[in-house]
């Protein structure tokens, strides 16, 4: 018998060797393959159902997204403007609009205007603070007024009180006085904004922007004492959770800090208004729980009726002035 | 060639060559059942080949090493089951086993997919390279070398002096 002759019968013998066990029935194994593929075929089914969701709101979304707007925006003045303004605009437009979240947005100059070309939809607006050069005329308060009611009067406004009473208090401490609205000052009409802009060392009768009560609440300013203009440090947006409206935290740059501090350090303990665009944004009394001053470390809240809006002045703030205003029409 | 008709064929043979192998016949059971789950699951290809069974066969043992791996990290090493006397026929295949088993234990992979498949599924060294995927001259090396330690292994058990 030769070698391998020997191997195969010991194999054989070993494998004789095993106890011989019933042969399990095909079946289970058929039953199996099936359940197997039926579970494939739902996996399949799922998965494709899965992606076809995806495509579709992928597809929705891109759709939605790349639907391109494009607005045009135009210098709004009367003079002429050079192509060194309109490239300023040009970058402070692109920084501003990156700013408030459209980094697809691209901005260009096309015949002595810029082409938005995927920005905010409010762009067009003419209220829009991202168009404009937001100016922060720090003011102080004269009197408290109440909406204005009756036939318009035509004189000049008033520089005082009609009495000392409707005059805004200095205060000590946290509890601040109620102080009533100067019945005079109800037939004067709001001044406007253009008004306002056009001549900041004037008095005026601004409103009081505030969105928590519907009644019109106003105040008569005095003269502008400084006006906050170029590019702020930083500011930043947050939501006041007891009024559920938005607040600008800004940063202001160092030498408009000081011109800040000068101011509130002059009306410690009594009431400033920030005038922006013809509305009191914030009221401040300064520093009333401390019995010196001490620096306001460049730090102002301006209040927001929107997130928005918020966002937009925000956005406008910290990307400075731009050379010439801009307006879509 | 059905299905239901290899399987009937076959079965018996690939669960008691992993019986040997793994030395565990509830082992050897899960494995056989793997390895013609698989077979079925591709029948409509293994079906063509010449030898269905040596493709079942590798099957089994890639599947075995992994379980058995497996069932080691779970478990204390088992002792072969050695089954009652009124299941063996003889004492030769008591030591026959003895020797396949531990021979089959002390070799690599290769080795023993070569020898089982020459010696328990009868195919020839084409048909192995074949089923092996390698040439017929590393079958050849293969099976010289597990049975040069089939013989050793077998003197040792038996303490056989040349």
């Amino acid at each position: 018998m030769s070698s391998t002759d020997q191997i195969q019968e010991l194999f054989d013998h070993a494998i004789a060797s095993v106890p011989s066990g019933a042969t399990p029935s095909s079946r289970a194994l058929h039953q199996r393959l099936h359940q197997r593929s039926v579970r494939t075929r739902l996996s399949t089914i799922s998965v494709s159902l899965l992606v076809a969701a995806i495509s579709a709101t992928v597809l929705f979304v891109g759709v939605a997204s790349n639907s391109t707007y494009a607005v045009t925006l135009y210098p709004k003045t009367n003079v002429s403007v050079s192509p060194a303004q309109l490239a300023a605009d040009q970058s402070v437009m692109t920084a501003r609009l990156h700013a408030v979240g459209f980094t697809s947005a691209t901005v260009r100059v096309s015949n002595g205007s810029l082409v938005v070309v995927n920005g905010p939809r409010a762009l067009a607006s003419p209220m829009s603070f991202l168009t404009s050069s937001p100016e922060l005329l720090v003011r102080s308060v004269t009197c408290f007024a109440g909406s204005q009611s009756g036939p318009v009067s035509t004189s000049s406004l008033p520089t005082n009180c009609s009495s000392p009473r409707y005059a805004p208090p200095t205060v000590t401490g946290l509890e601040i006085p109620n102080t009533k609205p100067d019945p005079a000052l109800a037939a004067h009409a709001t001044t406007t904004r253009a008004q306002d802009v056009g001549s900041p060392s004037n008095w005026a009768l601004l409103p009081v922007l505030d969105s928590g009560t519907s009644a019109t609440q106003r105040y008569l300013v005095g003269p502008t004492l400084i006006t906050l203009s170029s590019k702020f440090a930083s500011a930043t947006v947050t939501r006041v959770p007891s009024s559920g409206g938005w607040i600008v935290n800004v940063q202001l740059n160092k030498a408009e800090s000081q011109r800040w501090n000068q101011v509130a350090k002059r009306y410690f303990h009594r009431l400033l208004a920030i005038d922006l665009n013809g509305v009191i944004v914030e009221a401040p009394l300064i520093e009333p729980d401390y019995s010196t001053f001490r620096s306001m470390d460049g730090q102002m809240q301006l209040v927001a009726v929107s997130r928005t809006d918020a966002s937009d002045l925000a956005a406008a703030l910290i990307s400075g002035p731009l050379a010439v205003p801009l307006a879509a029409h | 060639m059905d299905f239901d008709t290899y399987y009937a064929a076959s079965y018996d043979r690939v669960r008691r060559a992993m019986t040997l192998t793994f030395r565990d016949p509830d082992l050897a059971e899960e494995i056989a059942q793997e390895a013609f789950f698989q077979t079925l699951r591709r029948w409509k290809k293994v079906s063509l080949l010449d030898h269905p069974e040596g493709w079942t066969m590798v099957v089994a043992l890639n599947k075995g090493r992994d379980l058995h791996r497996r069932r080691v990290r779970q478990e204390a090493k088992k002792p072969y089951l050695v089954p009652s006397s009124a299941n063996l026929s003889s004492e030769s295949q008591v030591d026959a086993r003895v020797i396949v088993t531990e021979l089959l234990k002390g070799l690599g992979d290769r080795q023993r997919e070569a020898l089982l498949l020459r010696y328990i599924t009868q195919l020839t060294i084409p048909e192995i390279a074949k089923v092996m995927g390698c040439a017929e001259g590393t079958v050849k090396a293969t099976l010289h070398a597990a049975l040069a330690k089939a013989s050793l292994q077998a003197k040792e058990t038996f303490n056989v002096v040349d």
